[in-house]
């Protein structure tokens, strides 16, 4: 039982990061990423490949992260040339070809196979011992995120950002550099979501094409709607009880005794319907985004 | 050559009718729907069903099968995308994508994840000007153009395609107009899973039936629907043979040849990596499409 919440702690966090840097993305700005798992995967890869090839691991994480903020800056130019809806058809394709790279190329990324020789972090600590040392690393990465996140959009930046959201023309007409904004959380999230990767190769010591999939963006939004788009504490609280109730659907199968293809897709039916129910019944989420009212009039 | 144009003509038709439907909901609902794609795997898993429990044959099963989907694509519409609309067209499009992931997961659920052919008799190929087709394929080419062809004379020359036209370009003048709006919407989306339950079964007779059918042609159907222009339909049928006859073309040329080298072919699985690049090209020259009219943000 202590393994397990502090499994689905460790990936709550990991995957928690993600959701911070897609909130910046998309509850701020308002740009739909439909390919946030990309960053997340070049993060990931970097690392693995970097073992592969007998790199210092605080290396290659870096790499993942230049190399993420560069697709961000990428993603980003995209961005002001497209409305919002080209845009995230844009950012899905960029994210499946990113995958179908990691399938196809078996001399770079052993293809199907995936790459499993990151080096584990705490493995001398036995089980629990090293399940506690990466909640606490993920947990104060997640801070360190969660701060880091809060900061930028604290200030006129952030105000630029929900404008953004908003009305994008307005934002324009107001001599705001909208291109550059996007552009900037872009380069700010995508280093987030590369190093959420990296730690999480690090931790499963595994990392193939299946976590490049398009399910892993789809749970990561699943997480931002819940928690609340454009609320960081919210995102938070949604990454953990997204994680906790995909995490535990997993018992179904033990519990039923249904037969584990027909539970593999009840897991992901019961994460979707939360999604669906939260956009219907709750759009704003659990903890929605709170905005200092500013009084007009006086 | 000839088997190129053979292999367009058959998988064209298919990713035509999906794209078509994508473009028409885009026309009345103004939101990419992702969900289009799962209309074909609904299709296809539906002449399987059919042909289990009423077993009419292929052609009784299918078109019971299209039928069935067409209402299902009404029901989506009313219960859920008509809510998620009423707050913006990115939430529709997350929705869409949420609805997307889910029949994956009931379809896994119900069925499990073998892939599954129907039972057809196996036919011998003809030799047709160097490709080498089965009466079957042939088949699916007639069917397919036949279907598309009627949809733009239907939408040319009929009081209900000059409704669907008027509601594709004002919604509010339309409705001035005293045309039922709701019920033209019904209408489209009712055709949209049509056309992709149609498509679904083509590829069933052609292939086999897996959970991922849909979704791995999302691309492509996106790219095409991009290219021609989001809400024209003679855009996005043109689109889907072009890109179609681009992918297999890119497989078949021999680039070690072309540059007077060794042999040198792209590997296979690239081939869906040749529509997303196309798809980010026009995303980046022409965003508008073809035949589209705008795109680029205000």
């Amino acid at each position: 039982m202590l393994d397990f919440l502090l499994g689905v702690g460790v990936l709550a966090s990991l995957y928690g990061i993600v959701a911070i840097a897609l909130n910046l993305q998309a509850g701020t700005t308002g740009l739909l990423n439909f390919g946030i798992v990309a960053f997340f995967g070049i993060g990931a890869y970097a690392t693995g490949i970097g073992s592969m090839h007998g790199l210092a691991w605080p290396l290659s994480m870096l790499i993942g992260m230049l190399l993420a903020a560069l697709a961000g800056l990428g993603f980003g130019r995209l961005g002001s040339q497209l409305s919002d809806v080209y845009w995230a058809i844009a950012t899905l394709a960029l994210a499946e070809l990113l995958r179908l790279v990691a399938l196809n190329s078996g001399g770079l990324t052993r293809g199907a196979n995936g790459i499993s020789s990151a080096e584990p972090f705490f493995s001398g600590l036995g089980s629990t011992g090293t399940d506690l040392a990466w909640l606490a690393l993920s947990g104060a990465v997640l801070a360190a995120c969660a701060l880091i996140a809060w900061q930028a959009i604290r200030f006129q930046f952030g105000r630029t950002l929900r404008m953004v959201r908003e009305c994008e023309p307005l934002a324009a007409a107001l001599n705001h550099d909208v291109t550059g904004a996007k552009v900037r959380v872009l380069v700010l999230s995508a280093p987030m979501a590369a190093l959420a990767g990296s730690l999480y190769a690090h931790y499963i010591s595994f990392i193939g094409p299946q976590e490049l999939a398009p399910f892993v963006t789809f749970l990561i939004w699943t997480m931002v709607v819940v928690g609340g788009m454009g609320s960081i504490a919210g995102v938070i609280v949604g990454a953990f009880l997204v994680e906790l109730l995909y995490g535990l659907t997993r018992y179904i199968h033990d519990i039923t005794g249904i037969s584990a293809t027909s539970s593999a897709g009840l897991r992901v039916l019961v994460v979707g319907a939360c999604l669906l129910g939260f956009l219907l019944f709750r759009p704003a989420g659990i903890i929605p985004e709170r905005l200092r009212r500013i009084d007009a009039s006086s | 050559m000839a088997e190129v144009i053979a292999r367009t003509l058959i998988s064209g038709s298919e990713v035509a009718l999906i794209a078509v439907g994508m473009t028409i909901v885009f026309g009345v609902s103004r939101f990419a729907n992702v969900a289009q794609v799962e209309f074909a795997t609904l299709g296809a898993y539906g002449v399987l069903l059919a042909g289990s429990v009423v077993g009419g044959g292929i052609v009784l099963d299918s078109v019971l099968s299209i039928g069935v989907v067409g209402a299902l694509a009404v029901v989506f519409y009313r219960l859920l995308f008509v809510r998620l609309l009423k707050r913006d067209a990115a939430t529709a499009m997350i929705g869409s994508l949420a609805l997307s992931i889910v029949i994956g997961a009931v379809i896994l659920m119900l069925t499990g994840p073998d892939a599954k052919t129907l039972e057809l008799p196996l036919e011998r190929g003809r030799d047709i000007a160097g490709a080498l087709v089965t009466p079957r394929e042939i088949w699916i080419v007639v069917i397919g153009v036949a279907v598309l062809a009627a949809l733009l004379l239907v939408l040319r020359f009929t009081s209900l395609g000059r409704s669907i036209r008027a509601v594709s370009t004002n919604r509010d003048l339309a409705q001035a107009t005293g045309i039922d709006v709701r019920r033209v919407t019904d209408i489209v989306w009712c055709i949209s899973g049509c056309l992709g339950a149609l498509a679904g079964v083509l590829l069933a007779v052609d292939s086999q039936i897996s959970v991922e059918m849909g979704f791995s042609l999302l691309l492509p159907v996106f790219a095409a629907a991009l290219l021609g222009g989001f809400g024209s339909v003679a855009g996005a049928i043109a689109a889907a043979y072009l890109l179609v006859f681009i992918e297999n073309l890119a497989v078949h040329i021999d680039f070690g040849q072309l540059v007077g080298s060794t042999s040198a072919h792209l590997i296979p699985g690239y081939q869906p990596a040749v529509g997303f690049v196309i798809l980010i090209l026009i995303l980046l020259v022409r965003p508008q499409g073809i035949f589209g009219r705008t795109a680029r943000r205000a």
